[in-house]
């Protein structure tokens, strides 16, 4: 079988994923790129159908969701959740059901609980794909592969990078898919910096190594993620204030210093300036936050191909 | 006049008052037990009760069902009572809510009218410990006791207010009715609906820490050795809480405890896979806890285990996990798993029987026992294979994580109120 043509029933998470499947999305992604960098346009998926449903607020994640899927010629049905029949009462499983019944292929869902699209996926009786947006805190694997693509782009060797990632661990799915795909791929360390309030409370299930002191965590190291702290961490005791947070935990140029000379900070956006990380930073030549914007068109459109299962 | 043999039946009872262990025919005449002694004869228009293979246990109490899902639907109830009647629970209490808060006369008046057209199981009503559940007034104690309540409690709904939680002790003291308590700080456990634990930490679910149960305890253990009122904890579901009760019960403070049977078999890692009918609140702990738990209920910290009864519709658990209604439905596996319980050598056969039947009877101030003239409220449990297959429940409730599990006894009849 292709590498793209039905190699996923569904993407829904990380840790079913081998290196060798990580790999192959990198792979496929990889090949979406012209000589010059710009990405191609295809007609490998022509005739299907994606409805995007975004029951959170989402700008870069919906956005390249509907590129990736226009670059393949997939019709995209973008659906307002705030107008439809979930907001009169309607069911998750009853809504997909019927636009299953209107012939939609494949859906893209993000939603604020935890493990709704694997419920969704689980009771699903055909051949509709599940593609994983982004469920509660869990996982985000597109993310996740568009952060590992990054990376690979810059660095290629994962088993000698240092990583750190910096912020709320807790709420984060980035994070928790990012560490998932980081451990798969060999990676030599894996480092958490977040005040205690904002770590899980099993670190060591995760194959991390915890640091509550930034500037520990940035000695050395290769790669540098930065995660946003949402507002509603700070109205709810997690921390003290933004500013507090911005002082003990913000990326800014002295710590940056810290970490290797050509060391790449990442980010998923969008960015607090000034609160996670300064603006200098994020302007930097060190920064690949766009990049990896660009770069999660490629990896949705890979797996897209290989989810929805296009003969080519 | 209505006779019944019972033949050839091993009869079982640890209750210390009766203590009976041996096989031997059982003669039910009308709704007492008239004799008990190996071949027994029947005459003409006896019935005649087989029970070659079969344990005669007395009928069990199961002392917290939340039927909050039957949205105090009669007919679902009376429906609820009947598969707990042929789950062998011949007694169960009814848990208030806040559709049927149980906080008036009138409630409890309708629901032991209901009984009476029915030949159901018992059903013992709780009253509300504060008015309406809301934590800020204490319930009509006094006149729930005399319309019949056993006990009281708020369920789950917090009581923010200690000053309250110390009243309404002092009153239920001096009406003389136990308290439930449902350990549960509301804070700590606000939004959460899995162990703070590997599991939740991985799965990215909110959490309820053990704290949330123990800082709960501690409250009332300390209101309790002031006021002395009695209170039984029901559904505690950690290692912590078993000491914390240990040491209550060694400093002589009234108290007792009871564990649902779910947290004696599962623990945090049902929870992966998102599997909604392992959602239950307090959540699953760790396999350490779990094994506490057992070696509490072995030693007698914890007085009772219950099915932790919970039924929930089917679209109550269609949804993504955090959404779904907690709860297991666990009147029809209860028999099963409690003899796994003790094939598995988890438990002893006397210390299981006692904490289903003897204790909740002792604790709550009702009768058990398979003693002579007094009425015949039993159960008898084949020894023949089953596996537990939610698709054949009688409950309301399917939600079951125990589908598969396989137990050596199921309930063959139960005899209560001289109904089979």
């Amino acid at each position: 079988m292709s590498k793209k043509n039905n190699y996923f029933k569904h993407f829904l998470s990380i840790d079913s994923l081998s290196k060798h499947q990580i790999q192959d999305i990198i792979s496929v992604a990889n090949g979406f790129f012209n000589q010059d960098g710009s990405i191609i346009q295809s007609t490998a998926l022509q005739g299907k159908t994606i409805a995007n449903l975004f029951f959170e607020n989402s700008t870069r994640t919906k956005s390249t969701f509907e590129l990736s899927a226009k670059k393949l010629s997939v019709n995209v049905l973008n659906v307002d959740i705030n107008h439809s029949a979930t907001s009169k009462g309607e069911s998750l499983l009853d809504m997909i059901l019927n636009l299953q019944a209107m012939q939609v292929d494949a859906f893209v869902i993000r939603h604020p609980n935890a493990g709704a699209p694997l419920f969704v996926a689980s009771q699903l009786k055909n051949e509709a794909v599940i593609i994983n947006a982004g469920d509660g805190s869990h996982s985000h694997p597109t993310q996740a592969m568009l952060d590992i693509f990054t990376i690979w782009q810059h660095k290629k060797d994962f088993q000698s990078l240092k990583i750190t990632i910096v912020g709320d661990i807790l709420h984060s799915r980035v994070a928790r898919s990012l560490i998932m795909a980081l451990n798969i791929m060999q990676v030599g360390e894996i480092r958490v910096v977040a005040p205690r309030t904002l770590m899980p409370s099993n670190t060591d299930v995760l194959g991390v190594h915890y640091y509550p002191d930034i500037d520990e965590a940035l000695v050395d190291v290769d790669v540098i993620v930065m995660l946003r702290l949402q507002k509603e961490r700070m109205n709810h005791a997690y921390i003290p204030s933004g500013s507090e947070f911005c002082h003990q935990y913000g990326l800014n140029e002295t710590r940056l210093k810290l970490a290797k000379k050509d060391a790449i900070v990442m980010h998923p956006g969008p960015t607090n300036r000034g609160v996670e990380i300064a603006p200098q930073i994020a302007d930097s030549p060190q920064s690949v936050i766009l990049n990896q914007v660009t770069n999660g068109i490629v990896i949705r459109m890979a797996v897209m191909m290989m989810t929805m299962g296009a003969d080519t | 006049m209505s006779v019944k043999i019972l033949k050839n039946a091993k009869v079982f009872d640890p209750n210390p008052v009766v203590n009976i262990n041996k096989k031997t025919d059982l003669k039910i005449v009308d709704n007492n037990i008239a004799t008990i002694g190996n071949n027994l004869i029947a005459e003409k228009n006896d019935k005649i009760i087989d029970c070659e293979n079969c344990t005669i246990i007395p009928g069990i109490i199961d002392i917290y069902a939340d039927l909050s899902a039957l949205q105090s639907s009669n007919s679902l109830l009376i429906k609820e009572a009947k598969t707990a009647h042929k789950a062998g629970i011949t007694t169960f209490f009814y848990a208030p809510d806040k559709i049927n808060t149980i906080d008036s006369l009138s409630s409890i008046k309708s629901l032991q009218n209901l009984q009476k057209k029915q030949k159901t199981s018992s059903i013992k009503t709780i009253g509300a410990l504060t008015s309406k559940l809301q934590g800020e007034q204490l319930g009509k104690m006094y006149s729930f006791k005399k319309q019949g309540a056993v006990a009281l409690c708020n369920a789950l709904y917090p009581i923010y207010n200690t000053k309250i939680k110390k009243l309404s002790l002092q009153y239920a003291k001096s009406v003389g009715l136990k308290v439930i308590v449902l350990p549960q700080d509301a804070y700590l456990s606000a939004g959460g609906c899995v162990n703070d634990g590997p599991i939740s930490s991985k799965l990215g679910l909110p959490a309820i820490p053990i704290e949330a149960e123990t800082c709960d305890i501690v409250v009332w253990l300390e209101l309790v050795k002031k006021t002395k009122c009695p209170v039984h904890f029901v559904n505690i579901t950690c290692a912590e809480s078993v000491r914390l009760i240990r040491q209550a019960k060694e400093n002589n403070l009234p108290v007792t405890a009871s564990v649902a049977m779910p947290y004696l078999l599962l623990n945090e890692n049902d929870n992966l896979n998102f599997n909604t009918d392992t959602h239950i609140i307090p959540p699953l702990r760790s396999y350490q806890d779990q094994l506490f738990l057992q070696q509490g209920v072995v030693d007698g910290t914890i007085d009772i285990i219950s099915s932790g009864h919970t039924p929930c519709s089917k679209e109550q658990k269609l949804k993504a996990f955090a959404m779904t209604k907690p709860g297991i439905s666990g009147f029809d596996s209860f028999v099963p798993l409690l003899f796994k319980l003790i094939d598995d050598k988890i438990i002893n056969k006397t210390t299981a029987i006692n904490a289903v039947c003897t204790n909740p009877a002792r604790i709550f101030n009702l009768t058990s026992g398979i003693t002579l003239k007094k009425p015949a409220n039993l159960v008898i449990v084949k020894n023949q294979n089953t596996i537990i297959d939610n698709t054949e429940f009688n409950s309301f409730g399917k939600n079951t994580p125990f589908n598969g599990f396989m137990s050596n006894y199921q309930v063959y009849k139960t005899i209560f109120k001289n109904k089979e």
